[in-house]
């Protein structure tokens, strides 16, 4: 005879589904029913098809053979498509560079790295604007120094370089993230595997390639699954840096979705941004769960 | 093939001595076993052999290429010294197959696929590995990774294997079927083996000679029988062999009699001359006998009361089965005997003793080196 189920496992999870329904789960599905109304209408898809066709999200008159806006939604791909394989490569490198063993006041240089992750992301924002200044940022003045003349400027106030400006100023933010993690990972890697590679006669490249680099695997896919999170949810650094401007040509979809809500006043498009960028975000962060079990 | 040399050869770590002056001679096709404690220096000699480490002073030979001498500023790195190692740990890389694991020294050295195919299945059939061809190493029992971790050493034919303490990680059954099937492979191949163990059945069992090290210095080299039966020292005496030699502290007399204060031992007419000879009769020296040459009277051949039987009580019985331990004692002198399984003797019992005086050791009190 089987026994009848049992209530007790729910009972257990009453604490926490308390606090998920009304603060989580309430809101989420009702955003998603929002996303379907208009001033207060059901208009089924059309909010969708609205928000996706506006240049606002891509914008297909400019992308790419004219200068920004792109729209928000390419912008994030282009932020992903820079900012993802360069905090990987930023952060192994500084990771493989300062291995305790072999540098002196490496932690000393690893905490300055990682100084990115602890300062407030308005601050980030702040100095990101700040070091692409004309005449008092790092940036423009050594490029002005190298005669590129053209750089030489206020990056955060022109559409053709207010979108890189935000991208590397985040590189700069994010690389802690990910030295911090392959440093870790590297530590734990067994001197043994080292010393039996090169016994059986590898390099110092075919050591990384066939030793180092599939070892650290498990710690790939966390950076890239985290740094896709956050290159999607990117808000606070764009926001005080340009504001997503001049003209949208740093607009992101999470500052969009801002933008529709608080600027606009108009929260069933907010809404549709929203659900996108949920969606959105859902991939990367599917794919770290299963990874992970 | 080749052999390997050490000469004077030194290792330091900021001012610690691993090593010190060591030189040894390992022929061409040799089992040769680097026994000693924890922290002696064994696998750091190891280490420099394989190039892993750079001795900071001597010289080391892979047949007759100098492969290290800091002096001369020499180094030859690891892997242009064609050997091979075994780790402790295997070392197998984990996100490798079996196959790719033992083939991985043949793709480093660009050998043609068809050739790399052949080489890893004939080692795989020569340790039993071709099932698990394919398989990741966290798929495979401690003693098929040790399989695996000797295939990838087989398979690039080295001049030398080097082996740090392979079996350590294995139950206790397995290591005794893996030490005989590790002899028969090094026969087979022929390959000098130079292997790193604290074990000393390892030791006694797999090699065609030992080397006993104790705070980075060699101490004793010489086949299994000589280094049990012709210790060199207080420590090489002490080290071999379980359960541990008895050492007492002894007077000879003028007149051929060791002095045990408690008691008396007759010494053989030869032994009192080589005694007078060396000019230690009347001195202070170190007694030791293993327990195996302390017998239960009862089963002793030769038993002189007052010559070479004492009596002696008995403290503990350890029973093996195959033999008794039994802890003995004479007045304030300690000792073990390890006695016939039909011995009666039980605990609290006076027992008469017997020594094997053809069997005893004598080592001299200040240097501690071995007399007779």
């Amino acid at each position: 005879m089987r026994k009848p189920r049992s209530l007790t496992p729910l009972f257990f999870l009453l604490p926490a589904l308390v606090l998920m329904v009304p603060f989580v789960i309430y809101p989420v599905l009702k955003t998603i029913y929002f996303s379907f109304f208009l001033n207060g209408k059901f208009v089924g898809l059309d909010n969708y098809r609205h928000v996706l066709l506006s240049s606002d999200i891509i914008n297909l008159e400019r992308f790419p053979t004219k200068s920004p806006p792109w729209g928000s939604l390419i912008n994030n791909i282009i932020f992903i498509a820079i900012h993802l394989p360069s905090t990987i490569f930023l952060g192994l490198g500084l990771a493989l560079l300062l291995r305790k063993e072999e540098v002196k006041g490496s932690s000393l240089i690893k905490s300055i790295v990682f100084l990115g992750m602890v300062i407030p992301m308005i601050v980030g924002g702040l100095i990101t604007r700040f070091l692409f200044e004309q005449g008092a940022g790092v940036i423009p003045s050594v490029l002005g120094a190298l005669g590129i003349k053209s750089l030489d400027i206020t990056w955060t106030a022109f559409p053709q370089t207010a979108l890189f400006a935000v991208i590397l100023g985040s590189i700069w933010i994010w690389t802690g993230f990910s030295m911090l993690m392959y440093s870790a990972g590297l530590a734990s890697i067994p001197k043994d595997y080292y010393e039996a590679a090169l016994i059986d006669g590898a390099n110092k490249f075919q050591i990384f390639k066939n030793v180092t680099w599939p070892l650290l695997k498990p710690i790939t896919i966390v950076v890239v699954a985290m740094t896709l999170l956050w290159d999607l949810k990117i808000f606070d650094i764009v926001y005080v840096a340009t504001g997503g401007g001049p003209g949208g040509a740093s607009m992101v979809l999470a500052l969009q979705m801002w933008d529709y809500f608080a600027r606009e006043l108009n929260y069933n498009y907010a809404a549709v941004v929203a659900v996108l960028l949920t969606t959105l975000t859902l991939i990367p962060a599917m794919w770290l769960i299963r990874r992970r079990e | 093939m080749a052999g390997v040399r050490l000469v004077g050869v030194w290792k330091r770590f900021g001012g610690v001595v691993a090593v010190k002056d060591m030189s040894l001679e390992v022929r061409d096709g040799e089992f040769v076993i680097l026994l000693g404690p924890s922290g002696c220096g064994k696998t750091t000699t190891l280490r420099m052999i394989s190039g892993l480490e750079e001795p900071s002073q001597g010289k080391i030979f892979i047949g007759d290429k100098l492969v290290a001498d800091p002096e001369a500023g020499v180094f030859v790195p690891p892997k242009d010294r064609d050997i091979a190692m075994v780790f402790q740990s295997y070392a197998l890389y984990p996100h490798m197959t079996v196959f790719d694991n033992i083939a991985f020294p043949l793709k480093l050295r660009k050998v043609p696929k068809q050739e790399i195919e052949e080489r890893v299945r004939e080692v795989a059939e020569l340790l039993g590995l071709t099932e698990l061809l394919k398989r990741k190493p966290r798929e495979l029992s401690g003693g098929q990774r040790q399989r695996v971790a000797l295939g990838r050493a087989i398979v690039r034919k080295p001049q030398v294997f080097l082996m740090d303490e392979p079996l350590s990680n294995l139950d206790a059954k397995l290591r005794v079927k893996m030490r005989a099937e590790l002899k028969k492979l090094q026969r087979q191949l022929g390959v000098t083996t130079i292997y790193v163990t604290h074990d000393q059945v390892e030791a006694m069992t797999m090699g065609d000679r030992v080397a006993i090290i104790n705070y980075g210095e060699l101490q004793q080299v010489g086949t299994p029988d000589e280094v049990y039966n012709k210790p060199a020292n207080i420590f090489v005496g002490g080290f071999i062999g379980s359960p541990p030699m008895n050492f007492l502290s002894v007077s000879v007399t003028e007149d051929g009699w060791l002095d045990f204060g408690e008691f008396k031992l007759r010494l053989l007419p030869d032994q009192v001359a080589l005694l007078g000879e060396l000019g230690y009769l009347g001195k202070e020296v170190v007694f030791g006998i293993r327990p195996e040459d302390v017998y239960d009277a009862v089963f002793a051949q030769v038993k002189v009361p007052g010559e070479n039987m004492v009596r002696a009580k008995v403290e503990i019985v350890e029973n093996l089965g195959s033999e008794r331990i039994v802890h003995l004692k004479v007045g304030g002198l300690s000792f073990l005997g390890s006695f016939h399984s039909d011995s009666k003797v039980s605990e609290g019992q006076e027992v008469d003793v017997v020594f094997d005086m053809k069997k005893i050791h004598l080592f001299d009190k200040k240097t501690e080196k071995a007399i007779i």
